[in-house]
């Protein structure tokens, strides 16, 4: 007898709801993931979504494309992902709009020191990118002197006690100022409207 | 002590505000995270909470959210009982065509 093949298959999971169905993340941690994704989304073009980054790292995670190395957390692992996903990103254009190769970097490791090395084939686009994005996320905390001025010591990779001494602030209010500034961030990351 | 690097590249500036954001982020409390949903109104010890657009289901709205899209599933099911059992009228129907093509058969054998 002829067979009718099927046309509609909804047995799809999603990788994140594969992680959660093998217990691989719980819910929490996917919510952290989900903040940290939009973090790392900023400063892209439109067209690449922090869902597709945040799917494409969950996909690494479940197809074992990427292993997690002892001790460190899982919500860790897979922000490292995310970073690897926007470095790449970002070379893929580099590669196909006028790089000429000068740019070397190991493409397995998600904590390649050399990600963090100015580039020197980073394009005007690029640059312009992250100046607008620079200006959108101060706008986000210009009620809050106190975070921006950490931020501006974030900006220029200095460490907890060098932005206390810098900025004149004392412990307590460098630690409440960065509650306030991860209540922002959790705000922007949970959000169901576009993020500013 | 982490040395104080230099910047002037709006990239890397951005990668490090982001990269801090992100280690901000990595740690926060499981109460942090309640409270910043509670001041958005919603509650994400539940699945279907709107915390999960984007990560469980999609953030935008889908083509089933406005139209039935068990539509083609329903045919399908139609489509299958009708080839298992045709309706009378059809069978008459191909009882008919499968006549008219024994007796073409025979008027001109030279066609077979």
């Amino acid at each position: 007898m002829r067979q009718i093949p099927p046309l509609v298959d909804k047995r799809v999971l999603t990788p994140a709801q594969t992680v959660l169905a093998l217990d691989l993340i719980g819910q929490m941690d996917l919510l952290r993931l989900k903040t940290i994704a939009r973090v790392y989304a900023r400063g892209l073009p439109p067209a690449v979504a922090w869902e597709d980054l945040l799917q494409e790292a969950l996909t690494r995670v479940v197809a074992g494309s990427r292993q997690r190395p002892e001790g460190v957390t899982i919500v860790a692992f897979v922000a490292g992902i995310l970073r690897s996903l926007r470095a790449e990103y970002w070379r893929r254009v580099t590669r196909e709009f006028g790089g000429n190769g000068r740019l070397q970097i190991d493409h397995e490791s998600d904590e390649s020191l050399a990600l963090a090395l100015p580039d020197p084939a980073a394009g005007p686009e690029r640059m312009l990118s992250a100046r607008q994005e620079i200006i959108v996320i101060k706008q986000l905390f210009a009620d809050d002197p106190s975070v921006l001025k950490i931020i501006d010591g974030l900006a220029e990779g200095q460490a907890a006690d060098q932005i206390r001494r810098s900025t004149g602030l004392s412990k307590t209010d460098y630690e409440s100022a960065r509650r306030r500034m991860r209540r922002t961030l959790l705000r922007e990351g949970l959000t169901t409207c576009e993020p500013k | 002590m982490r040395t104080k690097v230099k910047t002037g590249s709006p990239d890397l500036v951005l990668t490090h505000i982001l990269d801090a954001f992100a280690r901000e982020l990595i740690d926060v409390s499981d109460a942090e995270i309640l409270e910043a949903a509670k001041d958005l109104g919603m509650d994400p010890r539940t699945r279907t909470s709107a915390a999960f657009a984007g990560v469980i289901y999609p953030a935008r709205p889908q083509l089933s959210d406005f139209f039935d899209m068990d539509l083609p599933k329903r045919l399908q099911g139609a489509a299958e009982r009708m080839a298992k059992d045709p309706p009378a009228e059809q069978k008459s129907k191909l009882r008919r065509a499968k006549r008219s093509q024994i007796s073409s058969e025979r008027k001109n054998p030279t066609n077979k």
